[in-house]
Order: structure tokens, then C-alpha cells, then sequence
């Protein structure tokens, strides 16, 4: 073997070593077209239920479901009702709940009955501007604008009963950008001022705060020891230790415009099939796994 | 006895070597001294030691420099580069390492400055210069600048010396001055919120454009215990900005008793007709950091920048990045001709990369890049080969 060779060889050595934790990230799948063969437009949400992907395609009104392999089942847009959809997931009895900007409201679909409830939200006499939402354990937390906190609403028969909010203590205090619940508690990504809190399930607070560059963070996901932070500026998802102050291990994706690259991020959400991030810019939604 | 002749060696040694250093820099008939001194003279100029900051003989910087502005300043200025690490705000001169952009190095008025007052100041913030107030504030007009602000950092975007009202109590008896304005006022209220710090042509300072209920002095339509809290106080008057916050994309904040518009609005008075806090290239830029940095590191930003409320709306908009309309639209409002004629955009034209439309933005980032005409890779060949690979 060559002096030259073996150069290369001990370099792609060094590469692999050095940023094996980075590059263990791969791309399994992007969903960017609906079944209709129509591309995505600026899509703001997606999960993952019971072997399939949902797509909140926000641009063309409508929500997508994907099988496992991304490829696209069916479009829908119950009652012509989607004008503005923000989010989704499903909710007790299998319903679909989404946000609906354009009402300020939930719409609860049953999608066997083709029926659709509207939940309006309000706390203490206020009307409440949802934005984001999650089903866990019965109780159903909303990203709230109007206080910048996370609701916690249960169903009391067919009505949705906000029964606390979370704001935290601290001031000032900007209002919260996304957030996940966990069997930890509510971690939460505070706008502009980068902060993550953690209310913990017997109510303590606490506020942590990356030590490194982020320029516009939008969206956390923490699992498995690490927090996950896609930062909408940079283009990149920075990883983490899960301890105060978070430590940062490494970062991956770039600036770009095709499979695997970033233009306007939005979302991160972990499921069991990988990390789904939402790529408003791209109109895309890209599904990545086995990092570490 | 040994030991005392010693330290008297070591002493002249330094002693001497140090005269011997300032006055061969002198004697030579090169550096005449009176070019050195002044009312005030920069520390190791007073002490005749010119080797603190040059070598003699050569170097690789600049006047002979030991180390590059601001490295060299910095190795005796310790205190001012460690609280540059942790400050909100850096005035962008010092950010820049430019200390010469206002300091003299040998000698000259009172910190060294290029120029006294305002003066200074004026050559770069030349917008403050022209207005001819009827009312000025007068630290303002005898070009005090430094009284309200401070020259190297800060914990705001203006390098305020303090907070919020707490500047204006320096000087205005705090409890006074909040007795004057009534029941409403409040100890923490902001002063800059309804008074230009600088002037106005409005008594007391007030700034130009007023709010119509406080205009009227009808205080009760907001403040009254009847009056919506939050920004149904507002929505109860200006009802079609509340359609505005239902679209996608949307500046609604979090409101506590006090509604949410008065994060960007003066709800009595402002020097902008749509009554904002500051204006835009200020107000977007305190949560949109973002937008700086991208300016700080481009080389071309569209002319534009700053004028945020020309392409953005301000409340909510359907359109990504709260567009005022599709990225075609908003462009062509002003570049007519590349409207009519230039590559193919549009709803039907679709990137081959991502499969969303073409539009300006598609090649172009008028928010700043590296390359000519805000294009987001290099005209020359990189950018059309993105979607032209045969070429």
C-alpha cells in the first residue's frame, strides 16, 4: 500500500472515530408528497400512531397519513374544516385532535363517524390560543400563546375542562416555543432567551441553560439521556447531556435544499421509528435514526 | 552590602534602559514629543514607555505594533475584554476590535477620545445629528451622550447606562416625577415608552404620534375596572387585527392583565404613526436576533434591511417567514421589471430539489449572504448548477 493510501486510510479512520457519534445519523425515509402526487406545503407538525405517520400539510389544508415505509395512504380534510391546521394526535376513543388557527379552537374528529366537535379553550375567564398539543395518560397539554405556558385539560364528558396552567415562576419570562412530556415531566423550550425548563411530575421547576451558540431554537425532544434542540437559524439539531447546565455532545444536518438537508425547520418528535423532523422550508418531513 | 549593590544594579538597569528607550525615540528628531502630550496621556506614554505597545526595530503589524488592535489593548485593558464575554450588547465598534474608531493612542482629551462630545459619536449615528427639535433633552443638547448611555457594552440594544425608568430617576426625583402623571403611573413604568429621550416638538417631550383615547384624556377606555383585560383591550376597539392572529404564522404573545400589543405598541405615544415602541430595524431585532447575526455575517444585505415592516407583516400572515404575500408578490412590489422578465417562476415552476415553487427567494436571501444581489450561492456557476447539473 502506498504512502498516499495509507494516508487516506489513517484520515477516514480518524473521520470515522471522531465523528462516529455525529455521522451515526441516517436518514431512513422523507415524506414529501401527498397521495395525490402534490408536494407538501409549509407542513408544521407530524407523529407517529399505531404504524403510521401523520402530516399536518398546513399550506395545502389538509393532514396525510404514511405507512412505515413513508409512503403516502390518504389525504384528508374533514368537513373542509382544515384552513389553518397546526398540530395533531389522537386522543382517547382513536379520535383525531387537531389545532385549527383559523377558529382558535381543537377540532376533535371521529373519523368513523365523520363527525367533528370544536373545543374552545378558556382558564380563569381567558380565552386560551392553542398551538401545539399532546395526548398522554388521559390529559391533554396545549402549547398556550396567551400565557406563553402549557395547559392541562381532561374531558369531562364531552367537554374539555382546563384544569391548570403551567407558567413558570420565573421572571422574565417569554413564553414557551414547544414542548414534550415525559414520564420526568414537562420539558419545555422558552423563546428567544433559550432556556429549557423541566417541571418535574411533584411540581418542581427547574430552568437549564445550553451552554453553546444557538440562534433560534424552535423545538425539543429529550429521550434516552440526551436533549435534542433543532435550531431553525443554524440548521442543525445539537445534542445534549441531560444534565444541568446541558453539556453539548455534537451536532448534525446542514443548510440545504434536498433529502437530508434543512432549509426551515420547525419540529422534532421522537417515535419509535426515528427522530421526525418537520422541514416547513423544504415542505418536507424526514424521518432519522441510529445516533446515539 | 552585596545584596544592596544588587538591587541598585537591577534598578538602573530598568530605570536606565527605560529612559534610554522613550528618548532614543525622541532624540532621533523622528517622534517629536509634543506630538505625544496632551491633557490627558495614555498610561505608558505618560511613563515614557513606548516599548509597552511597539518594537524599534520590526514587526509584522502596523506601527510596529507587538500585537494587533485590540489583542495589544487588551493585554492591560483585562477588565473591559472580560466583561465584553458575558455582555448582552457590544457597541459594534468594539465588537469590531476598531478601539481606534474613537480612542486616540498616545494622548488627547478625556478618555482618549478623537473627539469631544457628541461630535464623536455623531460620525457614525449621522440620523441624530439633523432633527431640529422644538424640545430637547438637555444631555442630548449639550451632546452628552455618555450621561444616558454607555460607549463599550451593555445589557440593551442602546447601551442604556440602566433600565427602564431607573435611568431617568439618576437625574428626575422618582417619586415626583411618578406623582405627575396621575393614578395610572406606576413606579416601573418605562419613560422611553411615551417621551423621546433625545427631543420632541411636543412639550415634556412626548413623543409625536398619540394613541386617540389618550389624546382625548378618555384614560377609562383601557385602564377603567369595566375595560377587557388582556389584548381583548385592544381587540374591543381594533377589532380586524384580531383576524390578523388567526393565520398561520402569527406574533401572538403571551398577555398577562396587560394585553400582549404593548410588547411592540405604545399604547400612548411614539414617534411612529403606527404607534411602535421603536422602530423596526429595534423592535424585530430584540427577539430576532437572528436577523443580525445573518446581517453581521453577510457581505450583501438588500438595501432594505431594517425597513422589517415593508415585506413582513407585523400581526400574522398565511405566508412563510409572515410574508406579506407569496415570495413573488412581496418582491415585485418594487422590482417591476423582474416581474415581467426573468427566470421562470411561479406556482407551476417547481425546484427540482424540494418540489416547492420557484420564487425570488428560491435564489435569493434579501435578509444577507456572501454573494452579489443577496444570492444565496455564487452567480457564477454554483447556484444554477444546483438545478441545471448539465451545464
Amino acid at each position: 500500500m502506498s504512502r498516499v493510501s495509507q494516508g487516506i486510510l489513517i484520515l477516514w479512520l480518524a473521520l470515522c472515530l471522531s465523528g462516529g457519534k455525529a455521522w451515526g445519523w441516517k436518514r431512513l425515509l422523507s415524506m414529501e408528497v401527498g397521495p395525490d402526487g402534490s408536494h407538501l406545503l409549509y407542513p408544521m407538525s407530524a407523529t407517529w400512531e399505531k404504524g403510521r405517520f401523520y402530516v399536518v400539510d398546513t399550506g395545502n389544508h389538509r393532514l396525510i397519513s404514511y405507512d412505515a415505509q413513508g409512503k403516502p395512504l390518504k389525504a384528508v380534510n374533514p368537513g373542509g374544516r382544515l384552513v389553518a391546521p397546526l398540530d395533531l394526535d389522537f386522543g382517547p376513543r382513536g379520535h383525531l385532535w387537531v389545532v385549527e388557527r383559523s377558529e382558535n379552537a381543537l377540532l376533535e374528529i371521529d373519523l368513523a363517524s365523520r363527525s367533528i366537535r370544536t373545543h374552545r379553550l378558556r382558564y380563569q375567564g381567558r380565552e386560551l390560543f392553542p398551538e401545539r398539543l399532546v395526548w398522554r395518560q388521559g390529559w391533554l397539554y396545549v402549547l398556550d400563546r396567551e400565557t406563553g405556558g402549557v395547559a392541562m385539560a381532561r374531558l369531562e364528558g364531552e367537554k374539555l375542562v382546563v384544569k391548570r396552567i403551567w407558567v413558570p415562576k420565573v421572571r422574565p419570562f417569554t413564553g414557551f416555543l414547544d414542548f414534550k412530556v415525559r414520564d420526568d415531566g414537562i420539558w419545555a423550550l422558552e423563546k428567544t432567551t433559550h432556556r429549557i425548563f423541566h417541571l418535574s411530575p411533584r411540581g418542581k421547576e427547574e430552568v437549564w441553560k445550553p451552554a453553546v451558540g444557538l440562534v433560534y431554537p424552535v423545538s425539543l425532544e429529550v429521550s434516552g439521556g440526551r436533549i435534542y434542540i433543532l435550531d431553525r437559524y443554524l440548521r442543525k439539531i445539537f445534542v445534549f447531556t441531560l444534565q444541568n447546565p446541558p453539556q453539548l455532545l455534537y451536532s448534525f444536518m446542514e443548510k440545504g435544499w434536498r433529502r437530508g438537508q434543512l432549509y426551515l425547520p420547525r419540529e422534532l418528535e421522537l417515535t419509535p421509528e426515528g427522530l421526525l423532523v418537520v422541514d416547513e422550508g423544504n415542505g418536507r418531513v424526514e424521518v432519522w435514526a441510529g445516533g446515539s | 552590602m552585596r545584596g544592596l549593590l544588587a538591587i541598585w544594579g537591577v534598578l538602573f538597569l530598568f530605570l536606565g534602559g527605560a529612559v534610554w528607550a522613550s528618548t532614543s525615540c525622541f532624540n532621533g528628531g523622528c517622534h517629536k514629543p509634543s506630538a505625544f502630550r496632551g491633557p490627558v496621556e495614555h498610561g505608558p506614554v505618560k511613563g515614557d514607555r513606548c516599548e509597552e505597545c511597539h518594537y524599534p526595530h520590526v514587526s509584522r503589524y502596523p506601527h510596529l505594533l507587538k500585537a494587533q488592535v485590540p489583542a495589544l489593548c487588551f493585554k492591560c485593558h483585562t477588565s473591559l475584554q472580560k466583561s465584553l464575554r458575558t455582555a448582552s450588547w457590544v457597541h459594534l465598534p468594539v465588537k469590531k476590535g476598531a478601539c481606534g474608531r474613537c480612542h486616540r493612542p498616545h494622548a488627547g482629551g478625556k478618555g482618549l477620545l478623537l473627539s469631544r462630545g457628541a461630535k464623536l459619536c455623531f460620525s457614525c449615528h449621522e440620523g441624530l445629528k439633523k432633527p431640529g427639535y422644538k424640545f430637547s433633552h438637555a444631555p442630548f443638547r449639550q451632546g452628552r451622550c455618555l450621561a444616558c448611555h454607555r460607549p463599550h457594552l451593555g445589557q440593551t440594544r442602546d447601551l442604556l447606562r440602566d433600565q427602564g425608568s431607573r435611568l431617568c430617576f439618576r437625574c428626575h426625583a422618582a417619586e415626583q416625577t411618578v406623582r405627575a402623571h396621575g393614578k395610572y403611573a406606576r413606579q416601573g413604568m418605562d419613560c422611553l415608552t411615551c417621551h423621546n429621550p433625545h427631543g420632541s416638538n411636543r412639550p415634556h417631550l412626548v413623543r409625536a404620534f398619540l394613541h386617540e383615547p389618550y389624546r382625548e384624556k378618555a384614560c377609562k377606555e383601557c385602564h377603567g375596572g369595566k375595560a377587557p383585560r388582556g389584548p381583548e383591550m385592544c381587540f374591543a376597539c381594533h377589532r380586524e387585527r384580531r383576524k390578523d392572529f388567526l393565520k398561520v404564522h402569527t406574533h401572538y404573545l403571551p398577555s398577562d392583565d396587560r394585553p400582549f400589543c404593548v410588547d411592540c405598541h405604545s399604547p400612548h405615544a411614539s414617534d411612529d404613526r403606527r404607534l411602535l415602541l421603536a422602530s423596526p430595524d429595534w423592535l424585530c431585532i430584540r427577539c430576532h436576533r437572528e436577523a443580525l447575526v445573518q446581517k453581521r455575517q453577510s457581505l450583501y444585505v438588500h438595501p432594505a434591511w431594517g425597513k422589517c415592516m415593508d415585506c413582513h407583516e407585523g400581526h400574522g400572515s398565511s405566508f412563510g417567514g409572515m410574508l406579506k404575500g407569496d415570495a413573488n408578490a412581496v418582491c415585485v412590489r418594487c422590482h417591476k421589471t423582474q416581474g415581467k422578465f426573468t427566470h421562470p417562476i411561479g406556482e407551476k415552476v417547481k425546484d427540482p430539489r424540494n418540489g416547492q415553487s420557484l420564487t425570488c427567494v428560491t435564489c435569493h436571501d434579501p435578509m444577507g449572504t456572501q454573494f452579489k444581489y443577496e444570492l444565496r450561492l455564487s452567480g457564477e456557476a454554483s447556484l444554477c448548477l444546483e438545478c441545471h447539473k448539465g451545464y
